[in-house]
């Protein structure tokens, strides 16, 4: 016996009877009703399996029956039932229909048993598995929730029918988890809002993840902004009492949920508006003081946008916000990018330090990973707010400090790594670290130009100091620094105007060096002259060029000794 | 066409009407009385010409810039003293095995050595020099 429920509908009292005593005992429910719209009354209340529908009936036929039918079930957002035609005539054309209509099959009087069983089980795994991958392209699978498709099924027309508000929800500042617990706490802390966001909403309501830490809903009962201001806080004190679960009672990233909405049908019932309207809404949220909700409203507030104070207040808060007070800055790896630029052009000097937490062999996983946490705390609390730090790998932290030596860098490191043992036992795990100062800008314009270089569809600003050479290879320009090797399809020539005045000079048709990086210059034993430079590469000089060579090694030195 | 080879070009062109020059200097010089300007006469200032040519377009040898100063003088002896020996041959005071031409040989050698050399040593003087106002310039 299979756990299906079927419904036969049949206006002959002894077929009813010959079709139910054949289906009972082969599945868990079977009942059967005389008319269709004995049907429809049923299948408002409950959902089968599959139908058993008679076509030949007075009132309302077998194929008005399925009409009204799948009418309810697009009403009810309900699956279609499976449903198969039985029929004593033998007429071609009405079989046709019923399949054009949509029926799962059609089956004619009288039936062979085993065959009817066989069609009426293979009906409903169709429909089973129909469903089953409906619900895989549909549903988000880390929060259960509908993706962007399922919700791009459901929500345009509910949107259309009924009452309530599109919301869009974002999580404010989530990819700071990601950065300082990583990706797993980051999957945690969505499938934790996720259930958040399913205890908060009646049933009914259409809940999904579009992307990301992004979330749309359909709310039925929400409309007045009070409501949406309970939610939100509702909300916030849910996500904040589970990321201190997820993530220990010392957790202080100032995670929560910003929400905009747009009512309907006060904004329309234009899906792709209303879409519009709530995530400006959410904007306007996340532009203010967010871990609240906002309603759309299509007039601008003049006293915000006269107010200039206020409007600086706003900003130095959004500007604020990504830092957690009283440690070092986590930008994440396009931020501390533009430090470090920002430091190239600027600043006098700065220390990179590189620490790797190491794990030795007999340590255990969890014991590791606990070093790392207590490491990124230490490291985040030790260092100044004026620092940067990434975590470019699980264990890996590089820190960017500004005017600081070397010397300094090396007392901070021990601070780091005291602060660490303090935090606990870490058997088995070993803290090495790389430090390396960098010489930033001087107060001389030589320092601070960079070379723009299209890198793959990128640009990469080079400082013109770390330039070791620049050659042609393969109609491409290769420039080497001691970050790497990039190459470019720009010319030689536009190089040598960029580098303009610096200590750059040209060696060759094809090649430009910088003389501050050469060790030495060589005459090998059949008269070719070569440039070893500091990293210990190696070049050719085309004899033309020499002359130039030592009038700018002159020019360089006099202007050295000038500058002394 | 490219500078180099139009370099090489111009260079021969004023080598050949060089050497044709030579050529007819040393027949007018060399001339009796009875002198007559036979078929032999032009083809001596005609060799002395292309003597000219390679050895004026073959300097540019030394403008390849990826060539030492050994490869450059090495690719400009081979064909001057294949000139020399062809004018001789053809004049018929060379010939091939005979002590004047292992004499002319050693020399012709001998002078390339001497260019090479003396190249070598003063771009030795100038790298010297480079490396002093480089290390002046780390200090």
């Amino acid at each position: 016996m299979t756990d299906n429920y079927v419904i036969v509908v049949d206006d002959d009292a002894d077929s009813l009877a010959g079709a139910k005593g054949l289906l009972e005992g082969q599945f868990s429910k079977v009942r059967a009703v005389r008319s269709g719209a004995d049907l429809l009354k049923l299948a408002a209340k409950q959902d089968p399996d599959l139908i058993l529908l008679d076509i030949m009936m007075p009132e309302m036929d077998g194929f008005e029956t399925f009409r009204r039918l799948r009418e309810l079930e697009k009403e009810m957002g309900r699956t279609p039932t499976p449903v198969i035609f039985l029929t004593g005539e033998n007429d071609s054309v009405s079989e046709q229909h019923g399949l054009t209509i949509g029926a799962s099959d059609y089956i004619r009087k009288p039936f062979n048993r085993e065959i009817l069983l066989r069609r009426i089980q293979n009906a409903i795994q169709s429909a089973k598995m129909i469903e089953n991958l409906t619900e895989e392209v549909n549903v988000d699978k880390m929060t259960g929730l509908l993706n962007k498709a399922g919700a791009a099924g459901k929500i345009p027309g509910l949107c259309a029918e009924e009452e309530g508000t599109l919301a869009m929800l974002d999580l404010d500042n989530f990819k700071l988890v990601n950065d300082l617990y990583g990706h797993e706490m980051g999957d945690g802390v969505l499938k934790a809002f996720a259930r958040i966001l399913r205890d908060s909403s009646p049933e009914g309501d259409v809940l999904c993840r579009i992307g990301g830490d992004e979330f749309m809903a359909f709310f039925r009962r929400i409309y007045h902004k009070k409501e949406a201001d309970e939610l939100a806080k509702t909300m916030n004190e849910n996500m904040a009492k589970a990321c201190r679960e997820l993530m220990g009672e010392s957790f202080d990233i100032p995670i929560g949920v910003s929400l905009g909405m747009a009512r309907i049908p006060e904004c329309g019932r234009c899906y792709d508006d209303l879409f519009r309207f709530a995530d400006a809404a959410l904007y306007q949220v996340k532009q203010g003081s967010k871990h609240s909700a906002a309603i759309y409203s299509p007039e601008p507030s003049p006293e915000k946008e006269d107010d200039l104070g206020s409007e600086m207040q706003r900003l130095t808060q959004i500007l604020k916000e990504r830092n957690r007070p009283g440690t070092a800055m986590w930008p994440g790896q396009e931020g501390i990018t533009w430090i470090y630029r920002f430091l190239c052009r600027y600043a006098n000097e700065a220390v990179k330090l590189l620490f790797f937490v190491k794990r030795e062999e007999d340590a255990k996983q969890e014991d590791v990973a606990a070093a790392i946490r207590d490491f990124s705390e230490a490291l985040g609390s030790s260092l100044r707010e004026s620092d940067a730090i990434l975590q470019s790998r699980p264990g890996q932290f590089f820190a960017l400090l500004p005017d600081l030596t070397e010397k300094d860098a090396e007392m901070i490191v021990q601070r780091v790594l005291k602060n660490w043992e303090e935090r606990g036992n870490h058997p088995g795990v070993k803290v090495e670290y790389l430090c390396e100062s960098q010489e930033l800008a001087s107060p001389g314009g030589e320092d601070r130009t960079h070379i723009a270089v299209y890198e793959g569809r990128k640009i990469v600003f080079i400082s013109a100091k770390d330039i070791l050479r620049i050659y042609t290879e393969n109609r491409k320009l290769c420039i080497i620094s001691p970050s790497g090797k990039y190459e470019s399809r720009s010319t030689l020539r536009e190089f040598e105007d960029q580098l303009g005045q610096l200590s750059f000079v040209r060696i060759s048709r094809f090649e430009i060096v910088n003389l501050r990086k050469i060790r030495s210059f060589d005459l090998s034993i059949t008269g070719t002259i070569r440039i070893y430079f500091e990293n210990g590469e190696d070049t050719w000089v085309a004899r033309r060029y020499v002359k130039e060579i030592q009038n700018r090694l002159e020019d360089l030195r006099k202007g050295g000794e000038g500058n002394d | 066409m490219t500078k180099f080879q139009k370099k090489a070009l111009i260079l021969s062109s004023i080598g050949f009407v060089i050497g044709c020059a030579i050529g007819i200097f040393i027949f007018i010089a060399t001339a009796g009385e009875d002198f007559r300007f036979s078929q032999m006469s032009l083809a001596e200032i005609l060799i002395g010409g292309i003597y000219g040519a390679l050895g004026m377009g073959g300097s540019v040898s030394y403008d390849v810039e990826q060539w030492g100063l050994l490869r450059a003088t090495l690719t400009h002896l081979i064909p001057a003293l294949i000139a020399f020996y062809l004018m001789g041959y053809l004049q018929g005071w060379l010939m091939p095995g005979s002590t004047l031409f292992w004499i002319m040989t050693v020399a012709w050698l001998l002078v390339y050595a001497a260019i090479w050399l003396t190249m070598y040593l003063g771009w030795r003087r100038k790298i010297r020099k480079m490396n002093e106002e480089l290390k002046a310039l780390k200090k």
